[in-house]
Protein backbone atom coordinates (compact mmCIF):
# COMPACT_ATOMS: atom_id res chain seq x y z
CA UNK A 1 0.00 0.00 0.00
CA UNK A 2 1.42 3.32 -0.66
CA UNK A 3 2.22 5.73 1.80
CA UNK A 4 0.24 9.29 1.15
CA UNK A 5 1.18 12.32 2.09
CA UNK A 6 -1.22 14.31 4.40
CA UNK A 7 -2.29 17.58 2.94
CA UNK A 8 -1.71 19.32 6.25
CA UNK A 9 1.85 20.58 5.35
CA UNK A 10 2.19 22.64 8.39
CA UNK A 11 1.63 19.66 10.51
CA UNK A 12 4.28 17.38 8.25
CA UNK A 13 6.52 20.24 8.95
CA UNK A 14 6.60 19.98 12.54
CA UNK A 15 6.25 15.91 12.65
CA UNK A 16 10.31 15.67 13.40
CA UNK A 17 10.22 18.30 16.48
CA UNK A 18 7.44 15.89 17.63
CA UNK A 19 8.48 12.95 17.39
CA UNK A 20 11.65 14.00 18.90
CA UNK A 21 10.00 15.37 21.95
CA UNK A 22 10.98 19.46 21.09
CA UNK A 23 7.65 20.53 20.69
CA UNK A 24 6.07 22.99 23.29
CA UNK A 25 2.88 24.74 24.45
CA UNK A 26 -0.01 24.59 22.08
CA UNK A 27 1.87 23.18 19.11
CA UNK A 28 2.61 19.63 20.72
CA UNK A 29 -1.16 19.56 21.80
CA UNK A 30 -2.59 20.61 18.03
CA UNK A 31 0.06 18.32 16.03
CA UNK A 32 -0.53 15.41 18.83
CA UNK A 33 -4.37 15.37 18.17
CA UNK A 34 -3.85 15.47 14.57
CA UNK A 35 -1.85 12.51 14.55
CA UNK A 36 -4.55 10.68 16.74
CA UNK A 37 -6.46 11.70 14.11
CA UNK A 38 -5.05 11.45 10.61
CA UNK A 39 -3.49 7.69 9.59
CA UNK A 40 -0.78 9.33 6.86
CA UNK A 41 0.40 11.59 9.47
CA UNK A 42 0.36 8.64 11.93
CA UNK A 43 2.45 6.54 9.46
CA UNK A 44 4.76 9.12 9.10
CA UNK A 45 5.32 9.80 12.31
CA UNK A 46 5.85 6.04 12.77
CA UNK A 47 8.23 6.07 10.04
CA UNK A 48 10.03 8.82 11.43
CA UNK A 49 10.98 6.95 14.41
CA UNK A 50 12.08 4.15 12.49
CA UNK A 51 14.44 5.84 10.86
CA UNK A 52 15.86 7.12 13.97
CA UNK A 53 16.03 3.77 15.54
CA UNK A 54 17.93 2.69 12.34
CA UNK A 55 20.36 5.03 12.75
CA UNK A 56 22.00 4.83 16.47
CA UNK A 57 24.55 7.57 17.11
CA UNK A 58 27.73 5.22 16.59
CA UNK A 59 29.97 4.34 19.84
CA UNK A 60 32.80 6.77 19.74
CA UNK A 61 36.48 6.83 21.99
CA UNK A 62 35.71 10.35 23.69
CA UNK A 63 39.13 9.74 25.82
CA UNK A 64 40.83 9.45 22.62
CA UNK A 65 38.64 12.58 20.78
CA UNK A 66 39.30 15.08 24.00
CA UNK A 67 43.24 13.82 24.93
CA UNK A 68 43.72 15.30 21.06
CA UNK A 69 42.36 19.16 22.25
CA UNK A 70 45.04 21.47 23.04
CA UNK A 71 44.18 22.83 26.45
CA UNK A 72 44.21 26.41 26.65
CA UNK A 73 46.74 28.35 28.73
CA UNK A 74 49.63 26.72 27.14
CA UNK A 75 50.05 29.31 24.20
CA UNK A 76 52.01 32.02 25.76
CA UNK A 77 50.04 34.52 27.11
CA UNK A 78 49.61 38.23 25.49
CA UNK A 79 50.43 39.70 28.80
CA UNK A 80 53.49 38.11 28.77
CA UNK A 81 54.57 38.57 25.58
CA UNK A 82 54.03 42.76 26.37
CA UNK A 83 55.85 42.82 29.61
CA UNK A 84 58.60 41.32 27.04
CA UNK A 85 58.41 43.47 24.28
CA UNK A 86 57.96 46.42 26.61
CA UNK A 87 61.47 45.41 28.65
CA UNK A 88 63.05 44.63 25.37
CA UNK A 89 62.40 48.51 23.98
CA UNK A 90 63.02 50.09 27.31
CA UNK A 91 66.14 48.39 27.07
CA UNK A 92 67.10 49.78 23.45
CA UNK A 93 65.83 53.32 24.63
CA UNK A 94 68.45 53.11 27.44
CA UNK A 95 71.10 52.47 25.42
CA UNK A 96 69.73 55.16 22.96
CA UNK A 97 69.97 57.49 25.36
CA UNK A 98 73.23 56.48 27.06
CA UNK A 99 75.14 56.82 24.24
CA UNK A 100 73.26 60.35 23.07
CA UNK A 101 74.72 61.55 26.62
CA UNK A 102 78.24 60.08 26.11
CA UNK A 103 78.48 61.71 22.31
CA UNK A 104 81.41 64.08 22.12
CA UNK A 105 83.07 63.64 25.49
CA UNK A 106 87.05 62.54 25.93
CA UNK A 107 88.62 61.63 28.91
CA UNK A 108 90.02 64.72 30.37
CA UNK A 109 93.30 64.22 32.53
CA UNK A 110 93.02 65.00 36.25
CA UNK A 111 90.58 67.05 38.63
CA UNK A 112 89.18 70.69 36.56
CA UNK A 113 89.29 69.14 33.59
CA UNK A 114 87.35 70.07 30.67
CA UNK A 115 85.14 68.49 28.43
CA UNK A 116 85.73 68.54 24.63
CA UNK A 117 83.30 67.79 22.08
CA UNK A 118 85.46 65.25 20.57
CA UNK A 119 84.74 62.15 20.39
CA UNK A 120 88.09 60.50 18.66
CA UNK A 121 88.55 58.98 22.27
CA UNK A 122 84.79 59.04 23.28
CA UNK A 123 82.66 55.51 24.06
CA UNK A 124 82.51 53.13 21.28
CA UNK A 125 79.17 53.74 19.04
CA UNK A 126 78.41 50.08 18.88
CA UNK A 127 79.26 49.61 22.76
CA UNK A 128 76.87 50.03 25.44
CA UNK A 129 79.33 51.11 28.31
CA UNK A 130 78.95 49.43 31.53
CA UNK A 131 80.66 52.44 33.63
CA UNK A 132 81.26 55.77 33.72
CA UNK A 133 83.78 57.72 35.38
CA UNK A 134 82.06 61.37 36.75
CA UNK A 135 84.18 63.65 38.67
CA UNK A 136 86.50 60.74 40.24
CA UNK A 137 83.20 58.74 41.16
CA UNK A 138 82.29 55.05 39.22
CA UNK A 139 79.31 55.48 37.88
CA UNK A 140 77.51 52.30 36.59
CA UNK A 141 75.40 52.27 33.51
CA UNK A 142 71.41 51.74 34.22
CA UNK A 143 71.12 48.36 32.72
CA UNK A 144 74.11 47.29 34.63
CA UNK A 145 72.41 48.78 37.98
CA UNK A 146 69.38 47.05 37.26
CA UNK A 147 71.12 43.99 36.43
CA UNK A 148 73.09 43.98 39.88
CA UNK A 149 70.37 45.38 41.74
CA UNK A 150 67.70 43.05 40.52
CA UNK A 151 69.41 40.17 41.06
CA UNK A 152 69.43 39.18 37.87
CA UNK A 153 71.93 39.37 33.95
CA UNK A 154 70.96 38.98 30.86
CA UNK A 155 72.93 36.20 30.30
CA UNK A 156 70.27 35.10 28.91
CA UNK A 157 67.54 36.84 26.50
CA UNK A 158 64.78 38.25 27.98
CA UNK A 159 62.38 35.30 27.08
CA UNK A 160 64.26 33.70 29.83
CA UNK A 161 62.70 35.95 32.20
CA UNK A 162 59.65 35.54 34.12
CA UNK A 163 56.79 38.33 34.28
CA UNK A 164 57.51 39.11 37.77
CA UNK A 165 61.52 39.51 36.55
CA UNK A 166 60.44 41.86 33.67
CA UNK A 167 58.11 43.68 35.89
CA UNK A 168 61.06 44.49 38.57
CA UNK A 169 63.37 45.43 35.69
CA UNK A 170 61.02 47.48 34.23
CA UNK A 171 60.30 49.24 37.33
CA UNK A 172 64.04 49.86 37.90
CA UNK A 173 64.81 50.78 34.66
CA UNK A 174 61.81 53.89 34.71
CA UNK A 175 63.62 54.80 38.19
CA UNK A 176 66.91 55.36 36.26
CA UNK A 177 67.46 59.10 35.24
CA UNK A 178 68.99 58.74 32.62
CA UNK A 179 68.25 61.97 30.40
CA UNK A 180 70.67 64.60 30.21
CA UNK A 181 70.17 67.78 32.40
CA UNK A 182 69.17 70.76 30.19
CA UNK A 183 72.00 72.75 31.53
CA UNK A 184 74.93 70.53 31.93
CA UNK A 185 77.18 71.13 35.08
CA UNK A 186 80.60 71.46 33.59
CA UNK A 187 81.94 71.84 36.91
CA UNK A 188 80.44 68.94 38.62
CA UNK A 189 81.88 66.98 35.74
CA UNK A 190 85.05 67.00 35.91
CA UNK A 191 85.95 63.93 33.91
CA UNK A 192 84.08 61.92 32.18
CA UNK A 193 85.57 58.66 31.23
CA UNK A 194 83.94 55.74 29.39
CA UNK A 195 85.23 52.33 30.95
CA UNK A 196 85.39 49.19 28.15
CA UNK A 197 86.05 46.21 29.27
CA UNK A 198 89.82 45.39 29.37
CA UNK A 199 90.40 49.48 28.86
CA UNK A 200 90.00 51.31 32.34
CA UNK A 201 92.72 53.28 33.55
CA UNK A 202 92.07 53.89 37.20
CA UNK B 1 13.98 10.64 22.09
CA UNK B 2 16.83 11.25 24.98
CA UNK B 3 18.73 14.25 23.81
CA UNK B 4 18.18 17.10 25.97
CA UNK B 5 16.22 20.40 23.90
CA UNK B 6 17.99 23.08 21.89
CA UNK B 7 17.64 25.68 24.43
CA UNK B 8 18.93 24.04 27.43
CA UNK B 9 21.80 22.38 25.50
CA UNK B 10 23.05 25.75 23.92
CA UNK B 11 23.17 27.25 27.79
CA UNK B 12 25.10 23.91 28.80
CA UNK B 13 27.43 24.28 25.74
CA UNK B 14 28.38 27.81 26.41
CA UNK B 15 29.04 26.59 29.93
CA UNK B 16 31.58 24.34 28.94
CA UNK B 17 32.91 25.96 26.61
CA UNK B 18 33.51 29.31 29.27
CA UNK B 19 35.37 26.43 31.71
CA UNK B 20 37.23 24.84 28.91
CA UNK B 21 38.74 28.48 27.95
CA UNK B 22 39.83 28.54 32.12
CA UNK B 23 41.55 25.06 31.74
CA UNK B 24 39.06 22.87 32.66
CA UNK B 25 39.74 19.72 30.44
CA UNK B 26 36.91 17.88 32.12
CA UNK B 27 34.82 20.03 29.70
CA UNK B 28 36.17 19.43 27.03
CA UNK B 29 35.41 15.74 26.78
CA UNK B 30 31.78 16.61 28.43
CA UNK B 31 31.46 18.35 24.80
CA UNK B 32 33.21 15.91 23.08
CA UNK B 33 30.83 13.22 24.50
CA UNK B 34 27.67 15.03 23.77
CA UNK B 35 28.44 15.66 20.07
CA UNK B 36 30.51 13.51 19.03
CA UNK B 37 27.80 10.60 18.61
CA UNK B 38 25.98 12.97 16.32
CA UNK B 39 29.10 13.82 14.26
CA UNK B 40 29.78 10.09 13.65
CA UNK B 41 26.47 9.85 12.42
CA UNK B 42 26.46 12.31 9.63
CA UNK B 43 30.17 11.42 8.89
CA UNK B 44 28.34 8.21 7.99
CA UNK B 45 25.24 9.83 6.57
CA UNK B 46 27.70 11.92 4.32
CA UNK B 47 28.95 8.26 2.63
CA UNK B 48 32.22 8.33 4.94
CA UNK B 49 31.17 5.34 7.63
CA UNK B 50 34.80 3.83 7.32
CA UNK B 51 36.68 7.39 8.32
CA UNK B 52 33.89 8.57 10.13
CA UNK B 53 36.44 8.25 13.94
CA UNK B 54 38.85 10.25 11.72
CA UNK B 55 36.95 13.21 10.01
CA UNK B 56 35.03 13.37 14.01
CA UNK B 57 38.12 13.88 15.23
CA UNK B 58 39.48 16.62 12.72
CA UNK B 59 36.27 18.34 13.41
CA UNK B 60 36.82 18.64 17.29
CA UNK B 61 40.44 19.82 16.77
CA UNK B 62 39.77 22.37 14.32
CA UNK B 63 36.78 23.87 16.40
CA UNK B 64 38.51 23.74 19.84
CA UNK B 65 41.48 25.76 18.50
CA UNK B 66 39.08 28.48 17.25
CA UNK B 67 36.66 28.26 19.66
CA UNK B 68 36.92 32.09 20.23
CA UNK B 69 35.34 32.77 16.37
CA UNK B 70 32.17 30.80 17.69
CA UNK B 71 29.46 33.45 17.84
CA UNK B 72 26.52 31.49 19.18
CA UNK B 73 24.59 32.60 16.27
CA UNK B 74 23.36 28.82 15.76
CA UNK B 75 23.72 25.65 18.13
CA UNK B 76 27.34 24.18 18.82
CA UNK B 77 26.22 21.15 17.51
CA UNK B 78 25.45 23.20 14.24
CA UNK B 79 28.66 24.79 14.10
CA UNK B 80 30.32 21.23 14.50
CA UNK B 81 28.09 20.36 11.94
CA UNK B 82 29.19 22.87 9.71
CA UNK B 83 32.84 22.27 10.48
CA UNK B 84 32.58 18.15 9.74
CA UNK B 85 30.91 18.59 6.42
CA UNK B 86 33.51 20.66 5.36
CA UNK B 87 36.32 18.31 6.12
CA UNK B 88 34.29 15.91 4.13
CA UNK B 89 33.49 17.93 1.20
CA UNK B 90 37.39 19.18 0.81
CA UNK B 91 38.67 15.33 1.32
CA UNK B 92 36.00 14.10 -1.69
CA UNK B 93 37.49 16.97 -4.15
CA UNK B 94 40.70 15.98 -2.92
CA UNK B 95 40.29 12.80 -3.59
CA UNK B 96 38.32 13.18 -6.99
CA UNK B 97 42.16 15.06 -8.27
CA UNK B 98 43.57 12.30 -7.79
CA UNK B 99 43.85 10.49 -11.11
CA UNK B 100 44.72 6.87 -9.65
CA UNK B 101 41.62 6.36 -7.25
CA UNK B 102 38.57 6.07 -9.09
CA UNK B 103 35.73 8.30 -7.29
CA UNK B 104 32.41 6.91 -6.07
CA UNK B 105 30.04 8.89 -7.46
CA UNK B 106 26.95 9.17 -5.50
CA UNK B 107 24.65 6.40 -6.71
CA UNK B 108 27.77 3.52 -7.03
CA UNK B 109 27.67 2.57 -3.10
CA UNK B 110 23.85 1.85 -2.79
CA UNK B 111 23.98 0.10 -6.56
CA UNK B 112 26.80 -2.14 -4.53
CA UNK B 113 24.47 -2.34 -1.42
CA UNK B 114 21.14 -3.11 -4.09
CA UNK B 115 23.08 -5.82 -5.72
CA UNK B 116 24.59 -7.41 -2.65
CA UNK B 117 21.58 -7.13 0.19
CA UNK B 118 18.20 -6.60 -1.63
CA UNK B 119 18.10 -10.05 -1.42
CA UNK B 120 18.64 -10.33 1.75
CA UNK B 121 17.15 -7.15 3.77
CA UNK B 122 14.27 -8.05 5.10
CA UNK B 123 14.65 -6.18 8.18
CA UNK B 124 12.71 -2.56 8.51
CA UNK B 125 16.13 -0.97 9.31
CA UNK B 126 18.56 -2.78 6.90
CA UNK B 127 15.66 -1.16 4.14
CA UNK B 128 14.92 2.20 5.46
CA UNK B 129 19.28 2.81 6.00
CA UNK B 130 19.19 1.42 1.81
CA UNK B 131 16.44 3.72 1.07
CA UNK B 132 18.00 6.56 3.01
CA UNK B 133 21.26 5.88 0.80
CA UNK B 134 20.08 5.74 -2.53
CA UNK B 135 19.13 9.39 -1.87
CA UNK B 136 21.22 12.14 -4.16
CA UNK B 137 23.82 13.80 -1.25
CA UNK B 138 22.22 17.25 0.05
CA UNK B 139 18.41 15.48 0.02
CA UNK B 140 19.96 13.26 2.29
CA UNK B 141 22.14 15.39 3.80
CA UNK B 142 19.60 17.68 5.13
CA UNK B 143 16.73 14.28 5.52
CA UNK B 144 18.98 13.20 8.22
CA UNK B 145 19.71 16.23 10.03
CA UNK B 146 15.65 16.74 10.22
CA UNK B 147 14.98 13.51 11.30
CA UNK B 148 17.68 12.02 13.39
CA UNK B 149 19.02 14.92 14.51
CA UNK B 150 15.72 17.30 14.69
CA UNK B 151 17.66 20.51 13.79
CA UNK B 152 15.38 23.20 12.43
CA UNK B 153 15.13 24.07 8.46
CA UNK B 154 17.16 27.34 9.29
CA UNK B 155 20.02 25.62 11.15
CA UNK B 156 19.92 22.85 8.48
CA UNK B 157 20.54 25.99 6.21
CA UNK B 158 23.84 27.06 7.56
CA UNK B 159 25.41 23.66 7.65
CA UNK B 160 24.84 22.57 3.80
CA UNK B 161 24.73 26.42 2.77
CA UNK B 162 21.11 26.69 1.79
CA UNK B 163 18.17 28.43 2.03
CA UNK B 164 15.45 27.41 4.55
CA UNK B 165 12.78 27.18 2.02
CA UNK B 166 15.32 25.08 -0.26
CA UNK B 167 15.92 22.56 2.88
CA UNK B 168 12.28 22.04 3.42
CA UNK B 169 11.86 21.12 -0.20
CA UNK B 170 14.92 18.83 0.24
CA UNK B 171 13.48 17.34 3.00
CA UNK B 172 9.75 16.68 1.94
CA UNK B 173 11.44 15.07 -1.52
CA UNK B 174 13.49 13.09 0.39
CA UNK B 175 10.78 12.05 2.21
CA UNK B 176 8.69 10.95 -0.69
CA UNK B 177 11.64 8.88 -2.27
CA UNK B 178 12.13 7.14 0.88
CA UNK B 179 8.47 6.36 1.13
CA UNK B 180 8.70 5.09 -2.82
CA UNK B 181 11.38 3.08 -1.65
CA UNK B 182 9.75 0.63 1.17
CA UNK B 183 6.70 0.59 -1.13
CA UNK B 184 8.32 -0.87 -3.80
CA UNK B 185 9.95 -3.09 -1.16
CA UNK B 186 7.13 -4.32 0.27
Amino acid sequence: MTMRDCRDGAVRDLLPDFVHGTLAGDDRERVGAHVLACADCAAEAELLRAVIDAHPLPPVDVSRLAAALQVPGRVPSFRAARWRAAAAVAVVVLGGVWMAVLGGRVPQGGAGGRMSDSASSGPNDSALPAVLLVDGERYRSGAAVAVEETGFGFGGGLSDLTEEQLAALLSEVETLDVSPSVEPDVHAISSVTALEEGTNDW
Amino acid sequence: MGESSGLDQEETDATLIARWHRGDQKAAATLVGRHAGALSRFAAALGEREDADEFVQDTFVRAFASLDSFRAESSLRTWLFTILRRIVLDRKRSRSRRPDTVELEEGHAAEAFDALDRLVAEETGQRLRHAVERLPLLQREVFMLRVTDGLPYAEIALVVGSTEGACRVHYHHAMRAVKEELDDDA
